[in-house]
């Protein structure tokens, strides 16, 4: 599917923001992402997977077969993601998707605690927006807070569009330059015991970022008993479940030892995942 | 478009309304790519490869890119010939294509226990032998690297099965058309290839290889030059129809492979970069027979001029 670049700007050091359009894109669920292909020639070959930053809902009014917005946010880590950098309004990309299966909205959850670690932040904006759009009229309910981690301040990213819907948001950095010094698994922890009387039942985590990150999050949820979902990040080449390439080990409870990121998540429930083995 | 160009071909025996297959393990069972490319304007589909159990395959990571290509170390992950049977199969039927299954096994009777549940499943209409897989009985050495073992597990599995056969040979050999003609004499109705190339890829920073399994197969544009050649010797080696396989990316490129002596084509890698691409080849041929003004697609198998 062919998308228009409509914005595509720095935020900071190797971070970048792009804005796209698509002739009557479908409706994404936050957590999918879209393969996107950077370049038409074969260096490089593959598709790059790139989360669902902010989706924006049709726009009255209606062009000719609808048009859909949506955001990525995208960090340079390589070749391809230094072309997309390098791409300018109205470029055109080819984008394959919405894939994979997103988050999810267990019943009666009385908070959402999201947390991401670097790049993890990108889903989590649309994640936020959502929870927060579910919540509406229903009281307490879709209270969001927010745990973001970063090696520097200018690792974190998104603090301010968390804020405009409401959350509450909690920074911790490696080297101490915002909010707490340390890592946001520790916030989360200190967090927990601090709302130590709430019931883990109405509590639900969402988690986005590092492997270790995302292994310490799942150990928490795992060990207060309370529902969490990770986002995973493999290396893929069709993003259909078409190559099987993009495998994470599950507990067995199926009789299937791996399942595909791109397909069966990456969205994952954190106590299906081997983490001893990931 | 109201052209009457004929595109179709037989291979072994099987009638193919044009001569553009998806390759093995780049199309999963079908339903994968179902919404995203016209299945009924494929020639076949050749499945992901099948053993008589279901395997779990390689530990992650298991691809990579490279330069204009691919390392996948999936280790042959499949769901066992009985699932696919119950539960692919019916899914493949639906549609007007032709369905060929590629399998593997451990053992020679491996190999001839699937021949034979395949040639009971209506639907299934011809096999594709992958031997390029370990001999678990006789020393771990690869059937498609040998020319006795090709021979022996290819006149086995030719005694279990009426379907038709076609043989898929391993690049990673000294000599491509000494195996080619021990498939042939061994009662294979065709010989595709290429498989993916052996290689790696190494971290400099953790100096750690970059798959888990060490080593993998190469695929994609990078191995479009080595498998054109091997394509070519083999067509002149042997009389079977050969079906070329490797890198192709574009209409441009099967037509290369055809002229090299290839009766017909299987894309495997471009399918990840484009889903719809063997649609886009298929129609490029067409245009290029017009343009030609070649009346079957036919006509340009082996037609190179040296
Ligand atoms: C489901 C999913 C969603 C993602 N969402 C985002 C996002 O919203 N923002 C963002 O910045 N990044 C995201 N990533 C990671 C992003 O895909 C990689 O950073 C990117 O592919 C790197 O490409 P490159 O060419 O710049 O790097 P290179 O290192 O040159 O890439 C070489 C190969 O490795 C793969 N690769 C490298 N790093 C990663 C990685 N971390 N994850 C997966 N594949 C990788 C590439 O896709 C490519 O095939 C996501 C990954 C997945 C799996
Ligand atoms: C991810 C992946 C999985 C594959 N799985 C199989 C398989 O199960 N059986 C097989 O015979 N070939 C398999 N192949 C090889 C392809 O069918 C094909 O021979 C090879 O990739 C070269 O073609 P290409 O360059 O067009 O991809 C696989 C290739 C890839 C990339
Ligand atoms: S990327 Fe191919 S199966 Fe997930």
């Amino acid at each position: 599917m062919l998308s228009i670049v409509l914005k595509n700007k720095r935020l900071i050091n190797s971070y970048y923001k792009m804005k796209l359009s698509c002739e009557g894109f479908i409706n994404a669920l936050p957590g999918q992402f879209v393969m996107i292909k950077v370049s038409p020639h074969y260096d490089p070959l593959l598709r790059r997977p790139m989360s669902f930053h902010r989706i924006i809902p049709h726009h009255p009014p209606f062009k000719k077969g609808g048009r859909g917005e949506f955001e990525i946010l995208y960090q340079i880590t390589g070749k391809g993601t230094e072309i997309m950098s390098n791409l300018k309004e109205g470029n055109k990309v080819d984008i394959l998707g919405p894939l994979g299966r997103g988050f999810w909205f267990p019943e009666g959850i009385e908070k959402a605690i999201i947390i991401a670690g670097g790049i993890g932040i990108a889903p989590m904006v649309a994640l936020a927006e959502e929870i927060r759009k579910r919540g509406k009229g229903q009281g307490s309910r879709g209270k969001i807070i927010v745990f973001i981690g970063g090696k520097t301040k200018d690792d974190i990213l998104c603090k301010g569009d968390f804020e405009k819907i409401g959350a509450n948001v909690h920074i911790a950095t490696e080297d101490g330059s915002m909010g707490k010094k340390g890592v946001c698994t520790e916030l989360l922890k200190e967090w927990l015991i601090a709302h130590g009387s709430l019931l883990m039942a109405q509590l639900s985590i969402f988690a986005c970022g590092p492997q270790g990150m995302l292994k310490a999050v799942a150990d928490i949820s795992i060990n207060k008993n309370i529902s969490c979902q990770v986002s995973l990040d493999k290396n893929m080449a069709c993003g259909t479940g078409a190559c099987l390439g993009c495998v994470v080990k599950v507990k067995n409870r199926d009789s299937r030892l791996y399942k595909c990121v791109c397909k069966d998540g990456p969205v994952f429930d954190a106590g299906e995942i081997l983490w001893e083995e990931i | 478009m109201g052209r009457d160009i004929d595109l179709s071909v037989n291979i072994a025996g099987i009638n193919l309304k044009n001569p553009v297959m998806v390759a093995s393990g780049t199309f999963g069972y079908g339903e994968e790519y179902a919404p995203y490319v016209n299945i009924n304007k494929l020639g076949a589909i050749i499945v992901k490869g099948l053993s008589l159990t279901p395997r779990n395959g390689n530990p992650p990571p298991r691809i990579v890119e490279t330069e204009a290509g691919m390392l996948n170390s999936i280790g042959l992950q499949n769901i066992g010939m009985d699932t696919f049977i119950k539960e692919k199969l019916p899914f493949l039927k639906k549609y007007d294509t032709k369905v060929i299954v590629n399998f593997f096994g451990d053992s020679i009777d491996e190999y001839c226990e699937i021949a034979k549940m395949a040639g009971s499943a209506p639907g299934i209409h011809g096999l594709e032998m992958n031997i390029s897989c370990p001999n678990k009985q006789e020393g771990w050495l690869e059937f498609g690297t040998n020319s006795d073992l090709t021979f022996r597990v290819v006149s086995a599995v030719r005694k279990n099965t009426n379907l038709p056969l076609i043989v898929k040979l391993s690049p990673n050999v000294t000599d491509i058309t000494v195996i080619a003609r021990s498939a042939a004499e061994a009662g294979a109705d065709a010989i595709s290839l290429i498989n993916t190339l052996s290689g790696m890829a190494i971290d400099i920073e953790t100096r750690r290889p970059k798959l888990a399994n060490i080593i993998g197969g190469l695929s994609g544009p990078a191995i479009k030059p080595v498998a054109l050649k091997m394509v070519w010797q083999v067509a002149r080696s042997i009389k079977l129809p050969v079906i070329g396989i490797g890198g192709i990316m574009t209409y441009k490129d099967s037509i290369e492979f055809m002229i090299a002596g290839a009766s017909a084509v299987q894309v495997g890698t471009a399918n990840f970069i484009d889903p719809a691409v063997t649609e886009k080849i298929i129609d490029g041929l067409e245009l290029y027979c017009e343009q030609k003004s070649i009346k079957a697609i036919k006509e340009i198998t082996g037609s190179i001029v040296t």
